[in-house]
């Protein structure tokens, strides 16, 4: 499928159809999880009780931006090993989307943490593991585009940014484990859907209910299904206007 | 509407946020892409 994909004239015929249908569906799947997750499901007295309806935003972003950088680097290892200009293109369509995705997660999950924690902003960021290893991510995706847009060349601009990506992609496990593995380093609550690296038991009750577990999951396939269709617009126009720039260069050449 | 009390000032803050990101980013998408489409369909316009 992705082999298929890396003509551009064929990615362009499939996201021309792909775009309208996975948006339709992220809006849908999006809507359903926070309708159930406002209105329907009952709210969790561990997770102080109303508050937890924050999750079925926060959670899903939080996958998702992880999920998104390591496209990112996915990408840019693509591309470095095999200089394939498709996965530039998908690297650098990546790159606003996560950092956005980013910002939502860090945000919303700083204005649960005022709530839920009691600490102020200042002492969260500084404070919490997981906040800081996510804010590091949000300035990798911005690096990541700041260096693309310093450099002179495309060719340049996009080997650096790529070394850049394959070397951030480190800071993802260590988001993952900040909060199984550096317990005293974080007030964020242990991972209740994939725990990997605690070699403490956990107690019964620390698991995800399932009533909660289906919404967030509804939660993250729409959001990821929104991802996909702007990340294939943003990639359509950067087709477009690689199309466009080497029609101009062939004009003036001519002229 | 329902009512969280004291906690529906981050619940639904957090929620607009989770409902506006997604917006900006989708329409810094589209208004991108539609930019470029229109850009490319003048130069072979010209170009015809």
């Amino acid at each position: 499928m992705i082999s298929y994909l890396a003509n551009p004239s064929r990615f362009m015929g499939f996201s021309r159809r792909a775009i309208p249908i996975a948006g339709v569906l992220g809006i849908l799947m999006v809507g359903w999880s926070l309708y159930n997750g406002l209105l329907v499901v009952p709210p969790d007295e561990k997770q102080g009780g109303d508050l937890m309806r924050a999750m079925f935003t926060h959670v899903p972003s939080a996958w998702l931006c992880m999920g998104l950088y390591a496209g990112l680097a996915g990408s840019s290892f693509v591309w470095f090993i095999w200089r394939h200009e498709l996965a530039d293109v998908a690297a650098r369509a990546i790159a606003p989307i996560g950092a956005g995705y980013t910002a939502l997660c860090f945000v919303t999950g700083a204005i649960w943490g005022q709530k839920g924690w009691g600490s102020g902003w200042h002492n969260l960021i500084l404070g919490d593991s997981r906040l800081m290893s996510v804010l590091i991510l949000f300035f990798l995706f911005l690096g990541y585009m700041a260096l693309r847009a310093a450099l002179e060349t495309r060719q340049k601009a996009a080997r650096a940014a790529a070394i850049l990506a394959m070397v951030g992609f480190i800071n993802i496990p260590i988001i993952k484990v900040s909060v199984d593995m550096w317990q005293t380093t974080t007030i964020h609550q242990p991972s209740s859907v994939l725990s990997i690296g605690n070699s403490e038991p956990r107690s019964e009750d620390s698991g995800m209910n399932p009533v909660y577990l289906q919404q967030l999951l509804w939660g993250f396939g729409g959001h990821s299904l929104l991802a996909a269709a702007m990340i294939m617009l943003i990639m359509r126009s950067e087709i477009h206007d690689q199309r466009a720039n080497r029609l101009l260069a062939q004009k003036l050449g001519g002229s | 509407m329902p009512n969280f009390g004291s906690d529906a000032i981050y619940v639904w803050s957090i929620t607009l946020l989770g409902i506006v990101t997604p917006l900006l980013l989708g329409s810094y998408a589209l208004i991108r892409a539609n930019s470029a489409k229109k850009r490319l369909e003048r130069l072979e316009k010209d170009d015809a």
